[in-house]
């Protein structure tokens, strides 16, 4: 008896998902509605946001009586660079056009502005703080 | 590409190798030994060196590659002939040239061995797409250099730029956004180099000093020398140096507590920049001022 063979799960390629770098800079970060900011002392930016609880842990909480009813939020405080970066982040902008504006601005080596740039969208998306547009639904969205 | 405009292209050296590149190449990976380079959209550019003991045979290290690219599904190796073009670029070398194949990537590469300095290398270029622009790998090839014949050896990387006494072995590295950070050591002797950035934003709320009492942690070994502002080249800076005692007993607590009595420093604010240098260096015995000068002097960012 021959069992049929398992298909792999891939993990890249998801539907609408960067194949490419080049493809991955064309994309505009696009913050989450539902995070609130506000500005403290120095310019720095504090972001709150939604903390996304997995099911079966919030299922378990509210069978210990654990779980209250007001939504759970976080708080994050940007550094002055990162605060920038929010700022920049207009829906509009592409991951490059933050890269190119970086360099020019702190004269940075551009591998290091795409590193930091990359790394710190990686950080923000990982909390759900931003998504990515691709650039094929922004030219849907402009046909339609 | 623009192959006309060599004098744009920007040096890439390393451990003991240089090259020129295209500007728009950037190294991609990096190991003690090993360097990828990609132009934004994939790799260009991979290289690997090593020194050689004993005698060296090209035919021994094409039939590992052979061997690893027959693993590949899809993928075809075979041994050519150096081209014509390269023949020239590549006349202080024991050359073998190969050619691999698989799917939209090509590569064409070779194996390069140099009597004087006993090291082999291996170069290979990506061609993706079957897009081979043949002038850009020969202007690679024409300035590529696998030894130093002078003293001071050159380390370019990521815009940084340094000169380096050749009895300097890289320790340790690290290349993180905001921090560089190079260590060089010669017996007892250790040579930091450092690079933070953007100075604009670090020294937003405090100046120099405080910074650097405060925040630079990297170098915290040389917190009990007793610093002082000064000025280099016009910008503003830090220097200290302390010099321990030669006495036998102080060396010997010395090598146990592995603090090292001798130390110097040098941190300045690179305005042009944007950034802070720095080079620091530790010794068992007294150290050599004046060769710390020049590392400095030939210290900046691009």
């Amino acid at each position: 008896m021959i069992w049929p063979r398992r298909k792999k799960l891939q993990k890249r390629h998801l539907k609408g998902e960067p194949s490419t770098r080049t493809e991955a800079f064309a994309c505009c970060p696009v913050k989450n509605r539902e995070v609130l900011e506000e500005e403290v002392e120095g310019g720095a930016v504090v972001l709150t946001y939604p903390l996304v609880i997995r099911p079966w842990l919030a299922a378990v909480a509210e069978r210990l009586g654990l779980r209250s009813r007001e939504p759970l939020t976080r708080r994050l405080q940007l550094d002055e660079m990162g605060s920038l970066t929010w700022s920049l982040l207009d829906g509009k902008r592409t991951v490059k056009d933050v890269v190119d504006f970086l360099c020019r601005r702190y004269k940075l080596n551009r591998r290091e502005a795409e590193v930091a740039t990359t790394g710190f969208l990686r950080e923000l998306g990982k909390r759900g703080l931003v998504g990515l547009r691709s650039p094929h639904e922004d030219n849907r969205e402009k046909s339609t | 590409m623009n192959v006309e405009n060599l004098e744009l292209w920007k040096r890439v050296a390393w451990n003991g190798i240089s090259m020129r590149v295209p500007s728009q190449w950037e190294v991609s990976s990096l190991a003690k030994s090993y360097l990828q380079l990609d132009d934004g959209t994939g790799p260009v550019l991979e290289l690997k060196w090593q020194q050689v003991r004993g005698v060296f045979s090209h035919q021994d290290h094409l039939k590992k590659l052979a061997r690893h690219s027959k693993a590949v599904p899809g993928l075809s190796f075979q041994q050519t002939s150096l081209p014509e073009e390269w023949q020239q670029a590549l006349r202080h070398f024991e050359t073998q040239c190969f050619e691999w194949q698989g799917g939209e990537i090509n590569g064409k590469g070779v194996v390069l061995y140099c009597p004087a300095s006993k090291q082999a290398s291996l170069l290979q270029f990506y061609q993706t797409r079957g897009i081979v622009d043949s002038k850009v790998q020969l202007g690679v090839l024409d300035s590529f250099r696998d030894h130093c014949e002078e003293d001071m050896v050159r380390w370019s990387l990521f815009g940084l730029n340094a000169l380096m006494p050749k009895s300097f072995d890289l320790v340790r590295y690290r290349f993180e956004p905001g921090h560089y950070q190079l260590e060089f050591q010669d017996r007892r002797d250790c040579v930091d180099l450092n690079r933070w950035g953007p100075a604009d934003l670090l020294l937003k709320k405090s100046d120099l000093r405080h910074w650097f009492e405060k925040k630079c942690k990297e170098l915290n070994w040389c917190r009990s020398t007793s610093i002082q502002e000064d000025s280099y080249h016009g910008n503003p800076a830090l220097y200290g140096k302390r010099r321990g005692s030669d006495s036998y007993s102080v060396r010997l607590w010395a090598k146990i507590s592995r603090k090292l009595p001798n130390v110097w420093i040098r941190i300045w604010h690179l305005y042009s920049q944007n950034q802070i240098m720095a080079v620091g260096a530790r010794s068992l015995k007294s150290l050599d001022e004046q060769l710390l000068e020049e590392i400095c002097r030939n210290y900046d960012m691009a």
